[in-house]
């Protein structure tokens, strides 16, 4: 169990920073909002697993608590939505919802420095604090931020990799992008449903989940942005009078 | 002169029988555990479920 606590967040954390900087160095080459946030996103998932661990390894930490809660359970999901919003959504609606996510986001900043904490409230939480959880939060109005947020990211992150993937399966092209999209979303609801395993109770259901969601949105991406090689049709020698 | 052109292949796009399937089940499981994971998160948002 310590394993899954301690080590498997940080690995889930260095699949979410290489796979920001496979899509930063993607956005460097070929510019697109939407690759920019999902970097930027990807980069608050390392962030989050980077913190997890860190408690599992060393304990309780105020400052590293404060960025977990903020990147890895408010932030991450909305933002990584938004890059799907660029993508997919038509002006002016990408930009309004960049400017409602960015005041959120400094919203949330705001609430989660300022909140009081009490880290022995994990231990009262129902996987016993062996992992990071909102239980720790004092003050009002900090968790009730998070199912706003983790609301939007979900609609917009899995709900366009499945509109997208569908598109490309009805008109049967670009297969890659069907099974690319197909991945993703799965990989962006694996947090989601390792989150309300740890509400019931299962240990580190939460962490496991995030590790299958990076390495499942890594692979998707990749297979979306990589075409399949068509199997080519035996060549048929001309026929010459 | 003529030439004999290629048949043409069933999956010209690489969706094949066994995609045919997947894609449209995996849609729906992924739709269906979506909601799920919308209504649980709404109903925390609703103060009905603890807060993350």
């Amino acid at each position: 169990m310590e394993f899954v606590t301690t080590t498997l967040p940080f690995i889930s954390s260095l699949i979410s920073f290489i796979f920001a900087f496979f899509v930063l160095k993607r956005y460097a080459r070929r510019k697109g909002a939407h690759l920019l946030l999902w970097g930027i996103g990807m980069i608050f998932y390392g962030i989050g697993g980077f913190c997890e661990g860190y408690y599992g390894f060393f304990g309780w930490n105020d400052l590293v608590f404060r960025l977990w809660y903020l990147f890895g359970a408010i932030l991450v999901a909305a933002w990584l939505g938004q890059g799907t919003v660029f993508l997919l959504a038509k002006k002016p609606w990408p930009q309004i919802t960049m400017v409602l996510l960015a005041l959120g986001s400094l919203w949330g900043v705001y609430k989660v420095f300022s909140a009081q904490l009490d880290p022995s409230l994990l231990t009262a939480s129902v996987h016993t604090g062996s992992e990071l959880s909102g239980h720790a939060i004092i003050t009002d109005g900090v968790r009730s931020l998070t199912p706003l947020f983790n609301i939007y990211g979900t609609v917009t992150l899995v709900g366009g990799a499945i509109w997208s993937a569908w598109i490309f399966y009805r008109k049967r092209v670009l297969l890659h992008r069907t099974i690319g999209n197909i991945l993703i979303a799965a990989g962006a609801l694996a947090p989601a449903f390792g989150g309300a395993g740890s509400r019931f109770g299962i240990p580190a259901a939460l962490y496991i989940g995030e590790l299958i969601g990076a390495i499942l949105m890594f692979i998707g991406f990749w297979r979306a942005t990589t075409p399949m090689t068509a199997a080519q049709p035996e060549a048929v020698p001309a026929v010459s009078d | 002169m003529t030439e004999k052109r290629p048949e043409k292949p069933n999956n010209p796009r690489g969706y094949t029988p066994i995609y045919e399937k997947l894609i449209p089940a995996a849609v729906i499981l992924l739709i269906l555990i979506a909601v799920s994971m919308l209504v649980l998160a709404g109903g925390i948002a609703l103060g009905l479920i603890g807060g993350g």
